[in-house]
This record gives C-alpha cells, sequence and structure tokens, in this order.
C-alpha cells in the first residue's frame, strides 16, 4: 500500500512550523539560519510529494527542488558570512542584542 | 519636412533661449559680470534671430491665408482621462506682429542694460549679473506669453512677468528715501504685485468659468463660430449677461491690472523705482502690452453679439472697455501735464496711450488698437530708453526742473528723444504715431457721427483732447529737458553715455519713424492707395471670421478729423513750447504751470489723490482690521484664554505640588516612570530593532489575513448576532 | 520540452550580456591595480548602457520564451529599463562612497542582482519566478553587509539576510502548493487550473506568495527590514534596494495578478487597498520624528510604495502604466536624493539631518538638487512626482478606489512636512562650517545633472513618456 499524499503534506507542513519556531524563538543567527533550512526542506518533501503523485513523469518538480536546495545553499553561506562579519564586531551572535538599528 | 512644417517647432524654441540663460547665469555665473551679460545677450539674439525668420517666412500682403493656417504646433502635456489637457504654440498674423516688435525691443534692453546698469562700464552694479538673469526671464515670459496658443498657458507666462516686474521693481531694495512719504524701491515692488494680483485672480476667474463652460482654453477651439455662439446663448449667474459677456469682463480685469487702467493703474508710476530706465521700459513699453495683447486676442469673445449691421448696441465688456479706456486716457494725460520727474511722465502718458487701445477696443477697432500696441511700444520704449540715457549722462538727476540745455551735450540721445516725443505726439506725416493714433480717432469719429453710436462720440473728443494734452507735456518735456540752459551742475556737466547706450535709441527711432507707413488708410489722400494698408490686411483677417463684426472701416475721408488730426499735435507742441521754450525756464523759477492752472495745479499733480483714496479706503482700514483682529481677537480673547487656562494650571500645580509633597511623593515618581517606559515602549513596539519581532509580527498578520479569508464571512455572522443585529 | 534552438539564448541576449559583464568586471579586478579599482565603476556603468540600449532595441516578445520560463514582454522590457537605469546610476554614485572599499567583487554582485531583477521582470514559471528572487536578493544581502568592519553595515545585511530568507521561504512553499496543485509551474497552466476549479488552498497560497513580494516591495506588514536595511547599508546600495529592488517587487505582482492569479481578481484587492492605506500612512507618519536622513528616506519609501500600490490594484491599462511610470520617476529621483547623502556622508561621516544645515551655504548645487528630489518625492510641481502621483491616483479614481485616494491625498500633505524640514535646515539653518564646500566628483555630478533633468523632464513632458509606456502595456490587455 502506497503511503497517501495528503500524510506527506502533513508532514511537510509540520516540519514548516517546527522551522517556523526555531526561526522565531532560537537567539542565535545560526540557529535561526538552520530553521530556515527546516522550512526550506518542508517545501522540498511539497514539490516531490506533488511530483510524484500529480505528474511523474516530467521531471518539473525534481528540477525545482534541485533549485531550492542550491538557493539554501548559497543563503546558508552568504548567512554565515556575515554573522561572521557581525561577530568581529560584536563578539555576539544573538539576535537579541543585534539592536543597533531600530525605531 | 518641409520648412513649413519646421517653422512651428522654430516657434516653441523661441522661449527657450532666454530661459536657459536664466538658469545658468542664476546657477552658475553669478560671480562673472560680463559672462553673465554675453550668455544673456547671446540668447537673446538667439530667439530675436529665431522670431525675425518666423516673422519673415509668415508675412504676406494678404493675412487671410495665416490666419486661416496659422502656424500651430501641440504636444498632449498632462493626459487627465479620454482628453489631455494640450500646450503648443500659434502664430497668426497678429501673433506674428506681436512676436516682431517683443523681440526687437527687449533685443534693444538686453544691449542697453549692458550700458546702463554698468553706467558705460566705469561702475558695475553689485548685482549686475542677477540683473541680467531677471531680465532673460522677463523676455522668457514675454516671447512665451506671444507664442502661447491657449490661455492657460498665457497666463503662466503672464505670471512669470509679473515675478520679473516684481523682482525687477524691487532691484535696488536697499534704497530708502528721507522723505517718507516718498515710494521706495521696496514697497513699489510690492505695491505693483499687489495691485496686478487683483487683475490677475479675476482674470483667472474669467479663464476657469470659460473652462467649465466650454472644456477648452485653446484660442482656436475657444474662438470658433460655433463656441462663441454657445457662450452667446448661455446665461451666466448675472441676468442680463450671456455667458460670454461675463467672461470677456473677467478677462477684461486681467487687462486693467496688467497695462494699468483705471482703477488698477496705480501701480505703474511707482515701478519706476525700478533700475531706472530699463525695468521702467520693461514695466511701461513690452510687459503693459501684453494686458492689452491679451484683449485684442480675446477679442472675438468680447463682441460676441456686437452686429452694426443689424443695429445690435455695443456689448456690456465693449462698454466697459470704450468708458475704462476714455476715462484713463484722459486723465492719465492730466496728471502727465504736472509731472516733474521725467519718468513719471512718460509713465502717465503711457497709461495714457495704452488706454487708447483700451477704447479703440471698445469700440471694436481692433486693427488700430494692434497697430497702436506695436507703434506705441517702439516709440515708447525709446523715449524710456532715451529717459534712461539722460538720467545716467547727467548723473542720476531724474528732475525735469533741474535739467535744461542738454541738447548740445547729449545729441544723439536728444535727437532720438525728439523723434520718439514727436511720434508720440502723433506728429503729422513723417510718425509712427500719427498714422497708429489718427486710425483710432478716424475710427472712433467715424462710428460716432455716422454710424450713430453715441458712446463713440464721446470716445473721439476726450481721446481728440487727451490727444492735444499728449501734445502739450511732450512739448514740455522737450523743451524743459534740451532746450535753455542747464539748471543743475549735474546737467551741465552731462553727456553721452556709451555705444550699447546710443545704439538701441538708433534703431528704436528708425521704428518709431518708419512703422507707420504699413498702415496708411486707403482713403488718405495723395498716400492712401489700394495697398497702402498692409498691416490692416495682414492682421486684419486674424479675427476675421464670420462671427466677428468690427466697424467698417471709413470708406471716404472724413474732413473734420482728417483736418484736425493734421492741427492737434502741432497745436499741442506749440503750446508747449510757447509755455517752456520761447522763455526757458531759469534756475529755481517754479513752474508756470502752477499759476496758470491755480487750485487745479495741486490735485493733478498729486494725481486726483487716487493713492490717498485707496490708502484711505482700503489700505488704512486693512490695517485697523488687522490690528483689531490682533488686539482683540489674538491678544484679549484667544490669549486671554490661554493665559487663564495656564494661571489655572498653574494654581492647581501648586495645590498639588503640596498635595504631592505631602502625601504620595514616592508614588507620583513611581507614575510618571511608568507612563514614560509606556510611551517609550509603546512607541517603538513596532520598530524594536530585532529581526525576530518583525517576523513574529509578519506571522500574526499573514494568519489574521488567512482567518480573515476564511472565516470572514462566519465572523462578520457571529459579530452581528452578537450585537443583535 | 522542444529540442534546442538558439533563438531561444538569443531572446535573453540582455541577461547574457549582464552576465558577461559580470565576468569581465571580476576578471578586470585580478588586473587592476589597488588604488586604481574605482575606475571598475565607470566599466560597468558603460556596461549598464550598453546593455540598456540593446534591452530597448531587442524586440518584444508576446508568447513565453526560454522553455516558457520567460515573457519578455513591453512591461517586462520598461521594468528592466528602470533596472538598468538604477544599476548605471548606483555604479556611478558607488565610485566616490568613501567608506565602501572599491573592488570587483561588489560591482559584480551589483549586476547579478540587476541581472537577478531583469529575469523577475519577464518570469512566467514558478521555478523560474523563485531562482530570479534568490538571485536578485542574495546578491543585494551581500551589497547591503558589504561594509564588513562597519556594525551598521553588517547588521543590516544579517536584518535583512533574515528576513528575506524568511520571506522568501514562507513564498516558496506558497509556490509548491500552487505546484500541487495545477500540476505544473508555467504561469498560464496554473491559472487554467484555477480559473477551472477554485480551490480555497489558492488563496492561502496568495497569501504566502505576497509575504515574497511584499517584502521586495516593503509593503506593510513585510516592511519591517526597511528602514534598518536601509540606515545601515552602504548608501549607494540603500539607493538601489530602494528603487530597483522595490522597482522589481512590483514587476514580479503586476505580472502574478495579471497572469497567475485571475482566479482571484474578486478577492485580492480587498486586501491590497487596506494593505496600501496602512503602507501610506504607516511609512509617512514614522519617517516625521525620524533624525537620520536615511531612516527618514527608508519611510518614505514605504510610502511611496504604498502610492504605487494604488496603481497595482487599479490594474488596467491606465494602473500598470501609472506604476511603470511612477517607478521610473522614483528612480530617478530617490537616485538622485541619496547621491546627495552619499557625498555629504563620504565628506563629513554624518547622516543626521542636523549635519544638512547651512547646505546651501557650503554647496548651492547639492542643496538644489536635494530640493529638487525632495519636492518631486512630496509631490510638488512641475516635478516628475507631481505628474507620476496624478497619475497614479486618477487610475485609482477612475478603478472606484476613491476612499483610498482620500487617505493618500491626505498622506501627501503629512509627507510634505517632513520633506520640507530637510529643505528647510539646508536652506535656513545657519551652521559653522559653511565654507566648507563638498565636494562632487564627476560620476556624481553626473548623476546629479541626469536626476534633476530626469525629474523636471519627466514632469513637463510627461504625456510623450507616458504615451510610450501605455503603448507597452496595451500588449497585456489585448
Amino acid at each position: 500500500m502506497m503511503v497517501q499524499l495528503e500524510w506527506y503534506l502533513i508532514l511537510a507542513a509540520a516540519l514548516f512550523c517546527v522551522g517556523l519556531y526555531g526561526v522565531l524563538v532560537r537567539r542565535n543567527a545560526v540557529a535561526i539560519l538552520m530553521g530556515i533550512e527546516l522550512m526550506l526542506n518542508a517545501v522540498n518533501i511539497n514539490l516531490l510529494a506533488f511530483w510524484r503523485f500529480t505528474e511523474p513523469a516530467a521531471a518539473t518538480g525534481q528540477a525545482f527542488a534541485a533549485f531550492v536546495y542550491a538557493v539554501a545553499a548559497a543563503e546558508v553561506a552568504v548567512g554565515l558570512a556575515l554573522i561572521v562579519a557581525i561577530y568581529r564586531n560584536r563578539q555576539t551572535v544573538d539576535m537579541d542584542q543585534i539592536n543597533l538599528l531600530k525605531w | 519636412m518641409t520648412v513649413h512644417d519646421l517653422l512651428p517647432i522654430l516657434t516653441a524654441l523661441i522661449p527657450l533661449p532666454t530661459f536657459i540663460a536664466f538658469a545658468l547665469i542664476i546657477l552658475f555665473f553669478n560671480k562673472w559680470k560680463r559672462v553673465s551679460h554675453s550668455i544673456a545677450i547671446g540668447a537673446m539674439l538667439l530667439a530675436f534671430l529665431m522670431a525675425q525668420v518666423v516673422f519673415w517666412s509668415v508675412i504676406a500682403p494678404d493675412g487671410h491665408e495665416l490666419a486661416e493656417h496659422p502656424l500651430h504646433v501641440q504636444i498632449p502635456w498632462l493626459p487627465s482621462g479620454a482628453e489631455a489637457l494640450e500646450m503648443g504654440v500659434l502664430i497668426d498674423p497678429l501673433g506674428a506682429f506681436v512676436l516682431f516688435f517683443v523681440s526687437i525691443t527687449c533685443l534693444c534692453i538686453f544691449v542697453y542694460s549692458v550700458g546702463y546698469m554698468s553706467e558705460g562700464g566705469k561702475h558695475y552694479d553689485p548685482r549686475y549679473s542677477r540683473f541680467f538673469a531677471y531680465i532673460s526671464l522677463f523676455a522668457t515670459g514675454m516671447l512665451g506669453l506671444t507664442v502661447a496658443d491657449n490661455l492657460l498657458m498665457l497666463f503662466i507666462f503672464w505670471e512669470i512677468m509679473g515675478l520679473c516686474s516684481y523682482l525687477l521693481i524691487g532691484f535696488w531694495w536697499e534704497k530708502n528715501y528721507p522723505d517718507p512719504k516718498q515710494v521706495n524701491p521696496r514697497q513699489a515692488g510690492l505695491k505693483a504685485f499687489m495691485t496686478t494680483r487683483v487683475g490677475d485672480v479675476i482674470m483667472l476667474l474669467g479663464i476657469a468659468y470659460l473652462y467649465s463652460a466650454t472644456g477648452t482654453l485653446s484660442f482656436r477651439e475657444l474662438l470658433s463660430a460655433e463656441t462663441l455662439g454657445i457662450l452667446k446663448e448661455m446665461p451666466s449667474y448675472i441676468p442680463g449677461l450671456s455667458a460670454a459677456a461675463l467672461a470677456g469682463l473677467l478677462l477684461f480685469g486681467g487687462t486693467v491690472g496688467k497695462s494699468a487702467q483705471f482703477p488698477l493703474h496705480v501701480w505703474l508710476p511707482d515701478a519706476m523705482e525700478g533700475p531706472t530706465p530699463v525695468s521702467a521700459m520693461i514695466h511701461a513699453a513690452t510687459m503693459v502690452s501684453a494686458g492689452v495683447y491679451m484683449a485684442v486676442r480675446m477679442f472675438p469673445l468680447l463682441q460676441v453679439g456686437f452686429d452694426i449691421h443689424h443695429g445690435a448696441q455695443l456689448t456690456t465688456p465693449m462698454i466697459v472697455m470704450a468708458l475704462i479706456g476714455t476715462f484713463s486716457a484722459f486723465m492719465a494725460a492730466t496728471i502727465a501735464v504736472a509731472q516733474d520727474d521725467i519718468k513719471r511722465v512718460l509713465a502717465y502718458s503711457t497709461i495714457s496711450q495704452l488706454a487708447y487701445m483700451v477704447a479703440a477696443l471698445g469700440i471694436g477697432a481692433y486693427v488700430a488698437a494692434a497697430f497702436h500696441l506695436i507703434a506705441h511700444a517702439f516709440f515708447k520704449a525709446l523715449l524710456f530708453l532715451g529717459s534712461g540715457s539722460i538720467i545716467v549722462g547727467s548723473h542720476h538727476e531724474q528732475d525735469m526742473m533741474k535739467m535744461g540745455g542738454l541738447f548740445k551735450r547729449m545729441p544723439v540721445t536728444a535727437i532720438t528723444f525728439i523723434v520718439g516725443g514727436l511720434s508720440l505726439s502723433g506728429f503729422p506725416l513723417f510718425f509712427a504715431g500719427f498714422w497708429s493714433k489718427d486710425e483710432i480717432l478716424a475710427v472712433a469719429y467715424h462710428a460716432g457721427f455716422n454710424e450713430g453710436i453715441v458712446l463713440a462720440v464721446v470716445v473721439y473728443v476726450f481721446l481728440a483732447l487727451g490727444a492735444l494734452l499728449t501734445a502739450f507735456y511732450t512739448g514740455r518735456q522737450i523743451c524743459l529737458t534740451f532746450l535753455g540752459q542747464p539748471r543743475s551742475d549735474h546737467a551741465a556737466h552731462a553727456h553721452e553715455v556709451s555705444w550699447t547706450v546710443y545704439v538701441p535709441l538708433i534703431a528704436l527711432a528708425l521704428f518709431a519713424v518708419f512703422f507707420g507707413y504699413i498702415g496708411i488708410p486707403e482713403v488718405f489722400p495723395l498716400l492712401g492707395g489700394e495697398h497702402s494698408n498692409l498691416f490692416h490686411h495682414f492682421v486684419g483677417a486674424t479675427l476675421g471670421t464670420e462671427t466677428l463684426h468690427q466697424l467698417p472701416h471709413p470708406e471716404q475721408l472724413d474732413l473734420l478729423p482728417f483736418v484736425l488730426s493734421f492741427l492737434i499735435s502741432p497745436l499741442g507742441l506749440l503750446a508747449g513750447y510757447l509755455v517752456y521754450g520761447r522763455k526757458p525756464l531759469q534756475a529755481g523759477q517754479p513752474d508756470p504751470l502752477v499759476k496758470a492752472l491755480g487750485p487745479l495745479y495741486p490735485v493733478l499733480k498729486n494725481k486726483y489723490y487716487v493713492d490717498e483714496l485707496y490708502d484711505a479706503v482700503f489700505i488704512q482700514p486693512a490695517i485697523k482690521l488687522a490690528k483689531w483682529v490682533y488686539k482683540w481677537v489674538d491678544r484679549w480673547f484667544i490669549d486671554g484664554i490661554l493665559h487663564n487656562v495656564a494661571r489655572g494650571a498653574f494654581g492647581l500645580g501648586h495645590l498639588n505640588r503640596r498635595f504631592d509633597l505631602a502625601v504620595i511623593n514616592g508614588g507620583v515618581d513611581r507614575m510618571t516612570d511608568g507612563i514614560k517606559w509606556l510611551a517609550q515602549n509603546g512607541r517603538q513596539v513596532l520598530q524594536t530593532g530585532q529581526v525576530q519581532h518583525y517576523l513574529l509580527q509578519v506571522l500574526f498578520f499573514l494568519c489574521g489575513f488567512g482567518v480573515l479569508y476564511v472565516w470572514g464571512d462566519a465572523i462578520l455572522a457571529f459579530i452581528q448576532r452578537l450585537l443583535g443585529i | 520540452m522542444g529540442t534546442f534552438d538558439t533563438s531561444q539564448l538569443l531572446a535573453i541576449l540582455p541577461q547574457i550580456l549582464l552576465v558577461v559583464l559580470a565576468l569581465i568586471v571580476l576578471a578586470a579586478d585580478l588586473g587592476t591595480p589597488r588604488g586604481k579599482k574605482r575606475s571598475l565603476g565607470i566599466v560597468t556603468a558603460v556596461g549598464l548602457l550598453i546593455v540598456l540600449i540593446v534591452t530597448l532595441a531587442w524586440p518584444e516578445t508576446t508568447e513565453p520564451v526560454f522553455g516558457g520560463a520567460l515573457r519578455v514582454d513591453g512591461v517586462g522590457k520598461a521594468f528592466q529599463a528602470i533596472f538598468l537605469l538604477s544599476g548605471l546610476l548606483v555604479a556611478l554614485i558607488s565610485m566616490d562612497f568613501r567608506p565602501l572599499r572599491q573592488d570587483g567583487a561588489y560591482y559584480a554582485m551589483l549586476l547579478f542582482s540587476v541581472l537577478g531583477m531583469s529575469l523577475m521582470a519577464a518570469a512566467e514559471d514558478l521555478v523560474m519566478l523563485y531562482v530570479a528572487i534568490e538571485i536578485a536578493g542574495i546578491s543585494a544581502y551581500v551589497l547591503v553587509g558589504y561594509m564588513r568592519e562597519d556594525a551598521l553595515s553588517a547588521e543590516a545585511g544579517v536584518k535583512y539576510l533574515l528576513f528575506g530568507a524568511f520571506s522568501s521561504t514562507v513564498m516558496v512553499y506558497g509556490l509548491s502548493l500552487l505546484y500541487g496543485i495545477a500540476g505544473g509551474t508555467g504561469y498560464g497552466r496554473v491559472a487554467a487550473v484555477l480559473l477551472q476549479t477554485p480551490f480555497q488552498l489558492a488563496m492561502v497560497a496568495f497569501l504566502l506568495v505576497l509575504v515574497g513580494f511584499g517584502f521586495k516591495v516593503a509593503m506593510v506588514p513585510m516592511h519591517f527590514w526597511g528602514p534598518d536595511t536601509y540606515q545601515g547599508a552602504p548608501t549607494p546600495i540603500t539607493a538601489f534596494i530602494s528603487v530597483a529592488s522595490k522597482a522589481a517587487g512590483f514587476a514580479v505582482l503586476a505580472r502574478a495578478l495579471h497572469f497567475l492569479f485571475p482566479a482571484l481578481n474578486n478577492d485580492w484587492p480587498a486586501l491590497l487597498v487596506a494593505i496600501s492605506m496602512v503602507t501610506i500612512t504607516l511609512g509617512n507618519l514614522l519617517a516625521v520624528p525620524q533624525r537620520n536622513i536615511k531612516r527618514m528616506l527608508a519611510y518614505s519609501s514605504i510610502a511611496q510604495a504604498g502610492y504605487v500600490l494604488i496603481g497595482i490594484t487599479a490594474g488596467g491599462v491606465a494602473g500598470i502604466t501609472a506604476v511603470i511610470f511612477y517607478l521610473l520617476v522614483y528612480a530617478v529621483t530617490n537616485i538622485g536624493a541619496f547621491s546627495i547623502v552619499s557625498m555629504v556622508a563620504s565628506h563629513i561621516d554624518s547622516d543626521d539631518i542636523q549635519d544638512y544645515a547651512a547646505l546651501s551655504r557650503r554647496s548651492p548645487a547639492l542643496a538644489l538638487a536635494m530640493m529638487v528630489a525632495l519636492l518631486s518625492l512630496a509631490g510638488v510641481p512641475p516635478s516628475g512626482g507631481f505628474v507620476g502621483k496624478l497619475f497614479l491616483f486618477a487610475a485609482g479614481i477612475k478603478a472606484g478606489l476613491v476612499p483610498l485616494v482620500v487617505v493618500a491625498v491626505l498622506n501627501v500633505i503629512v509627507a510634505l512636512y517632513y520633506y520640507l524640514n530637510v529643505v528647510k535646515v539646508m536652506y535656513t539653518v545657519r551652521s559653522e562650517h559653511e565654507e566648507d564646500a563638498i565636494a562632487v566628483p564627476a560620476p556624481s555630478r553626473l548623476v546629479l545633472v541626469l536626476s534633476v533633468t530626469g525629474v523636471l523632464l519627466l514632469g513637463i513632458l510627461a504625456a510623450p513618456c507616458y504615451n510610450v509606456m501605455s503603448n507597452w502595456v496595451t500588449g497585456w490587455f489585448s
């Protein structure tokens, strides 16, 4: 018996929420980035599940997922670079303290 | 593209060079005086050449061709809905001639300014560059106004000129006079601005009214037969006036202000406070023509309903124009008789001559008005520049009583000035002023005595009397200035200024003589012929639509006005000579007129006390009202309330303080801290600087939107049930 | 998938040229000695000018090209021109922004960002859309945090990245749902499926996608990053993201509303009207108490985005044309304003409005240009900003959005206050540094001249530009 599409979608939604929770409550900038990665993984589960269940003949969903991976990697690279820069300046990666710019 | 397609584009570019010159001088070249005047003159020369190319390309013996197919180009300027507001340029026979004289006079002013503002290169004015920037902007305004093809554009350039005139009259703003009653440049600028503004507001009302009535402001559409027909039938807010008449009256308000007609004429004599001859000439010879130009341009609207062939009466706007024109012409001429300041005489003479044109329009003679407009611009410009030359040459002496004997010391100025004066007084045959003034008088006589329009009789009589006075004060001016012996040191050491000053004089003198020959009436003995009245054939075609019923031109010579025209000017000049020239005044000797006129003299000298009247009726009450409002409404009422509230609060504070000290010192402190904390955090609750707060808010809104979308209707229904609706 | 066809490549020649240009800049960087890297800005600007000309000259395509991923139609071209022009001007002002270290990577990143945006303007496929947004976005994150040693720049970069990554992730989740619904990623296919069978999920997906677009546009509630990022970023980059990035957001929003979500035509206008009202009001109100000019301009740009939303919501030829016209005016105006901020900051190391005191005496030309820019932002005639607002409001009224336009007009008055405040400081407040003139390097001078003449010309000769743009837009509606 095959697992139904709905289950995949629910899994993805749950994963998305877990990632979202991480983004919102973790203070460490690196952890926030990890939360975003989790959300992107949820997107990929969605894409692949949809591909499998709607039109497995075309590779669109797979290609989309591949692009999402690539983008995620790029984002993380730039993100980490910026976090390193801020750590050099401020000796912290705690996003609660990174609030020179406000109001 | 043929040459004829390029001409409209060339026309559109005419106002541009001077505007660029203005920007360049103001922004970059303020510090370099010679560079500034070179830029300004170069730009004006370019504009002049473009204007002349346009003029000579369109000029023809018969204007009907151009009138029906004028140079016209327009671009959509502001798309507003389906219709676009269009801006464009239009050159018809009238516009061509106005462009012709405007470009010439403006170029003369520019060249002349070099000599005048630097006193022949010896002493540069501290704000020399700025002066050239202003007159460049002024030229932009005048040229733009001439080529405008719609009322809105005309009004924009009209206001640009108003601004320049304000800036130029007050150009020497730091100047003060010991006599507090004498108007200083600052006040004069303000006075000119405010007075003309009264006219402008009325004119703007007219424009708005026309737009709401017809939906267009383009001259061609506005003055087309069908639009005029609609306006003629349309009732206005005022019973008994058609929409055309009301709009015409309102627009004429602008003319009254700009062309200094009674009762808004008071600004012009004071405008002579500007850098003496140059801005005076701008105000008196060029800019004021704009008012009359607009009236000529809109003449088909002003005369809607007037049909001489079917016995209709003059229209309301025409009656108003005839009355105001006649009155101003005569009144200003009488005042001019008793002025001693060389420029003020010319200023009043300008009011008077402009009034001739207005009166001519009032009895339907618009070609004569246009002809006199241009002729007047030439000889009046000449006279003003001449007076400027005299003033600089005689070391800033403006009082004619202290001049005399300048003929020998400033021969070029003297000869050109006398040419201008003879032209102004309408000396027969040889001078432009004769032909143009003669045409107005001839038409007025014809309308009054042959066609039986009573008003025209009045117009004729007073204009003829005015002409006599004109000749008299011109004779007086010439005799006082040039004949006899110098009556002051300044006059004794007078000399010609420089070539930049007298070359424009000579150029203008040529026009003041020869311009008249293109408008010799057909019926004139010997000189007249079938094609002698070129101006009439050309310009007369401009407005010659089927709707325009101008007075038929006299078909045969009327003997009486013909003879009178020949006599009036020499008689007046002779009178002037007899009083002032035969036995030249000696230094310190009073004006013989004082005795001759008796009690009338102070009245004339004080310009019929109109300024004093306005002061008493408008200005003082306004100041009193302002003071009253300040004292009672502001100080007593509003401040009183505030003071009492403050006093109450103060008392309360005292009470509070005692209470505070005694009872809850610590508690209150803590409360204010709390409020401060709340205010700070409340104000800053949105933009905390913490990125996760931002994200949370996004999420919150997102969920809110989602909930509203999915359950929005249910929520609404629930709330309605809860409220029992 | 058809066979490979070179005409498909030719269709994206301008984009290919951008990549080539970026590579040239990177290569030139290697051969340029350390002190001379400033000249790379010239290379970038000239290159962008060439690409701009090619883009405008390239034929429009009415059918999707490049495997159905792009449609380079009139609207797309108009937006691409705006991005390229912004990139050009920003490259010029970057050359003399002192706090920034000059190197090839900076200009290359700028070019990549422009590349991403120009793909965004033409994207007609979900995958293409996502990739284009990320190309534009990630390069912009790098640019914002480019002054690594500066705590503010680094902070702005991190915040911009986290906010951007978050919202684009939310968006791509929405895109994945759309893919699932339609079983394909082309706009046409998704729209057709949605029109056939209405899904509740479609609106959820729309909201998720709107988060991503709203982030680019900086509309409430996705505006929070704006002020912080604008203030911290290198000033030329602030100009770039406030203009180009915003315009790119509007490009994808307009196209998505028209080609992707026609099924929701009854649902989104109310939402956008509400967002537009709040965006205009919030932006203007919060701009009033600002003391830092970059931050003030940031809030002002949020408000400007709100005005543009009126045109987006109104739709139709009039609405979209007004959007393009306004964005062009806004690009010229805002880059002009920021170029002055950049020059002043290079000279006196301050962005405080107080320090603009007596600018009219220090550098009259700068003060004048700033005044023109501010008055155009405020919408005073005869500037382009005035005409642009007029078009937007007219389109709004024609579409029946009268309350929205009333709110916008009231806000224009509020806005006048804080713009004129800067003018007042520049012209009336005296300062002890009046003798110290601010240097205006040649490239910046060029930008200033272009900006001022552009603002005035677009205001005075609005109709011809409007007509050209309107012709481009009609392709969407015929």
